[in-house]
């Protein structure tokens, strides 16, 4: 947990672009809130390796989200039901559940539908506020951090040691 | 562009393909046998196994070879062997896990072969006594009259004679009898007695005063009063005896009828039955035939189920509730709605004894509510050996869910039978030593209710009765009869549920079997009746001659009666002269 803690303040420290950590994130947060042998997480790992996205966010955010997944699911059924059995939709899902590109996908099942729409909407916003909250931490609260008192005592910790080789490793981005 | 991509990431990616697809790649022929042998023995119930499987992608063709399905009733036997299977798979639909193929390959298929080892899954014991158990009452359902006739030597050993039992109930009696009468005897007045009266008689005679006289005749009446006494004693017993002897005789008398009595009984119970004679056609073909009709309604009943399928298929969308944290399926209705399994057409050669059959099989499908249309059957043969011709055509019916209709029909031309068991199992089994037959049949299962008709016209027949001695009448009234039938036409019939159903058959060869046998019956029936009487009588002759004899024995008391009665009066005689 420390070292992971350590991990988390390492890449927010870096001199790693902000976007490359906030879409890591929300990349991880689809993979995470969705089931995972989906054909859109295939693309999603795709995306992963192939663009400069922080993959060591990507592997940290992927099991949080997926301890989150637990407690969303039963809402995500109850939406993703919804929307499936919603008439006006019901020509579009027949439409795509004829398309074995879309079947493999499996979006008529109810927690993927769910957590598909959880994801796709919570992705701009996720992707704005991470970003947002890194810069500002950069910009305002690592430097006011660096001067607490509760910062010299944490660097007098083995939390602080714990980071200083982890920072020492050096992180993919 | 260049700073967002990152090109080692890529190629990371693209080579993690590679390796999965190649590794995916060597175990997919291993994978699909293992799938096929094990989804096959579940449906099946006993093993279903391959030599190998061979999956080739571009285009996607699957070859099966060295296919075995074992039978579940008898595992050292496979229902179906085919050396070579070979067809084209769509390969869009096995995404979803479908099989679609547009034409299958099937040669080198064979029933019934013999397994070098058990196929057997473990069953349940209840199950498998159930399935014995209903096989066990089908089997019942046919059976023959009987008209074998037994020993009597053994009906005699296992029968009880009522005149044997009577016989010794009164030879008992009889002798209890005697010793009653002798004890009798003992307490009446005998020759002792009446040989003291005579001494008082002389005594009498000699005395000669008047006084003497007077005192004398005082005597006489006393004696003749005493001998009076004692014979009235002897009367009564004497009386007494003979009416019993009088009822032991009428006994003895009822109990002589008797033998005949115990005849009629085990006659009545083991004389011949010949009910059934009069549709002799029946006994001799209809078991063969209801055990054909039997088997093709237990193949059916094990195919219908997978021919069912599990969707309704409907154009409502239909949620389903799958396991606890895995959501719900919610099924659509498909622009070309297509079901797990779906084979268009299949060629199929079929290799029999008489050489090869082939024909193709159209719509093979898990699910005929999805594609709408029947699995349909169409094979033939010609020029085979000991068969002129074959050709059977069949349509398998269950579109609309709930409802199945099944057609099979079929014929045969210029078959050869040779050494073919008919009846074998009843108690007159007859043999088919060589025919030619042409034959049609039609089979339709809709529902549980089944009917099925046959008719077929046998020339060049030679038939023999089986399995009894030569010196048996009814054998040789039905070998004769039988060797005289060269042509026969035989119309047979099966109405009824899968579970309880009527065989009714018809043929110009019943009147002469009912002739021939009639009167062979009538004759093993009164030699069997012959024998019985004698044996009857003979064993109970000796027994009763003896309860006879024992009955003159007694009689005999009779005249030691009349002899003591003879002795008193010959005594009142003399004392009248005074």
């Amino acid at each position: 947990m420390l070292k992971l803690l350590a991990e988390i303040m390492k890449i927010i420290n870096s001199e790693t672009d902000p976007r490359q950590i906030s879409l890591s994130v929300c990349f991880a947060m689809i993979v995470g809130l969705t089931p995972l042998f989906c054909l859109h997480n295939l693309l999603i790992f795709f995306l992963v390796f192939s663009l400069r996205v922080n993959l060591a966010t990507f592997f940290l955010a992927w099991p949080l989200f997926s301890g989150v997944a637990y407690l969303l699911d039963p809402l995500a059924h109850q939406v993703g039901l919804a929307v499936l059995q919603l008439p006006a939709l019901n020509g579009l899902w027949t439409t795509l559940y004829s398309n074995a590109v879309f079947k493999l996908e499996k979006f008529y099942n109810s927690i993927v539908m769910g957590s598909l729409i959880f994801s796709a909407i919570l992705f701009m916003p996720c992707f704005l506020f991470t970003n947002f909250m890194i810069r500002k931490y950069r910009e305002n609260i690592l430097a006011w951090v660096e001067k607490t008192r509760l910062m010299k005592i944490l660097k007098a910790s083995r939390i602080y040691a714990i980071y200083q080789t982890v920072a020492g490793q050096g992180g993919a981005s | 562009m260049k700073k967002w991509i990152r090109w080692w990431g890529v190629a990371i990616f693209g080579l993690l393909g590679v390796v999965v697809a190649v590794f995916w790649l060597f175990l997919l022929d291993w994978l699909v046998k293992t799938g096929i042998e094990e989804a096959g023995s579940r449906a099946v119930g006993a093993k279903v196994e391959l030599a190998d499987a061979d999956v080739s992608l571009f285009p996607v063709k699957l070859t099966l070879s060295g296919l075995q399905v074992t039978n579940p009733d008898s595992p050292m036997t496979n229902i179906v062997e085919m050396e070579d299977i070979r067809l084209s798979v769509s390969p869009g639909h096995l995404l979803h896990r479908r099989l679609v193929s547009d034409e299958m390959s099937l040669a080198g298929v064979r029933f019934n072969t013999p397994r070098k080892t058990s196929g057997a899954i473990q069953k349940p014991v209840k199950e498998r006594k159930a399935k014995e158990i209903e096989a066990e009452g089908k089997k019942a359902k046919l059976e023959l009259p009987r008209i074998d006739i037994q020993d009597v030597g053994s009906i005699l050993q296992k029968e009880k004679l009522y005149t044997l039992e009577e016989v010794a109930l009164l030879k008992k009696d009889l002798a209890a009898e005697e010793e009653n009468v002798r004890k009798m005897l003992e307490e009446l007045p005998g020759k002792e007695t009446f040989q003291k009266y005579r001494g008082r008689v002389e005594k009498l005679k000699e005395g000669g005063s008047i006084g003497s006289l007077l005192g004398a005749a005082s005597d006489v009446t006393n004696l003749q009063r005493d001998i009076e006494k004692d014979l009235n004693r002897i009367k009564e017993a004497k009386n007494l005896f003979q009416e019993k002897i009088a009822a032991y005789r009428d006994r003895l008398t009822a109990i002589q009828k008797l033998p005949m009595q115990d005849f009629e009984r085990l006659k009545k119970k083991y004389a011949l039955t010949p009910e059934g004679i009069g549709n002799m056609a029946r006994l001799i073909v209809g078991p063969a035939y209801a055990e054909w009709i039997e088997k093709g309604l237990y193949w059916y009943e094990k195919i219908k189920p997978h021919l069912q399928g599990k969707t309704a298929g409907g154009s409502e969308a239909e949620a389903r509730t799958p396991l606890r944290g895995k959501g719900t399926d919610v099924i659509f209705a498909e622009e070309e709605p297509v079901p797990d399994l779906l084979i268009r057409k299949a060629l199929a050669t079929i290799d029999t004894e008489r050489g090869a059959v082939a024909g193709e099989i159209v719509n093979i499908t898990s699910d005929q509510s999805v594609t709408g249309k029947p699995t349909t059957f169409r094979f033939s043969g010609s020029k085979l050996t000991g068969l002129k011709s074959i050709q059977m055509n069949g349509v398998i019916d269950q579109v609309k869910p709930g409802k199945s209709i099944a057609k099979i029909e079929g014929g045969v031309q210029g078959y050869r039978i040779a050494e073919f068991s008919l009846a074998g199992d009843t108690a007159m089994p007859v043999l088919l030593k060589r025919a030619a037959a042409d034959a049609d049949l039609k089979v339709k299962i809709e529902d549980q209710r089944v009917n099925a008709g046959l008719q077929a016209t046998l020339s060049q027949v030679k038939m023999e009765a089986a399995g009894r001695g030569k010196q048996d009448l009814i054998t040789a009234a039905l070998a004769e009869a039988l060797s005289g039938i060269s042509n026969m036409r035989v119309d047979a019939e099966m109405n009824g549920t899968e579970e309880d159903y009527d065989v009714s058959v018809r043929s110009d060869i019943d009147k002469v079997l009912k002739n021939a046998l009639t009167g062979a019956i009538g004759k093993q029936a009164s030699a069997f009746e012959k024998t019985l009487k004698q044996e009857v009588l003979g064993k109970t002759a000796g027994p009763l001659a003896e309860a006879g004899s024992q009955m003159g024995d007694l009689g005999s008391f009779s005249k030691e009666f009349s002899g003591r009665l003879n002795m008193g009066q010959d005594l009142l005689g003399n004392l009248k002269l005074f």
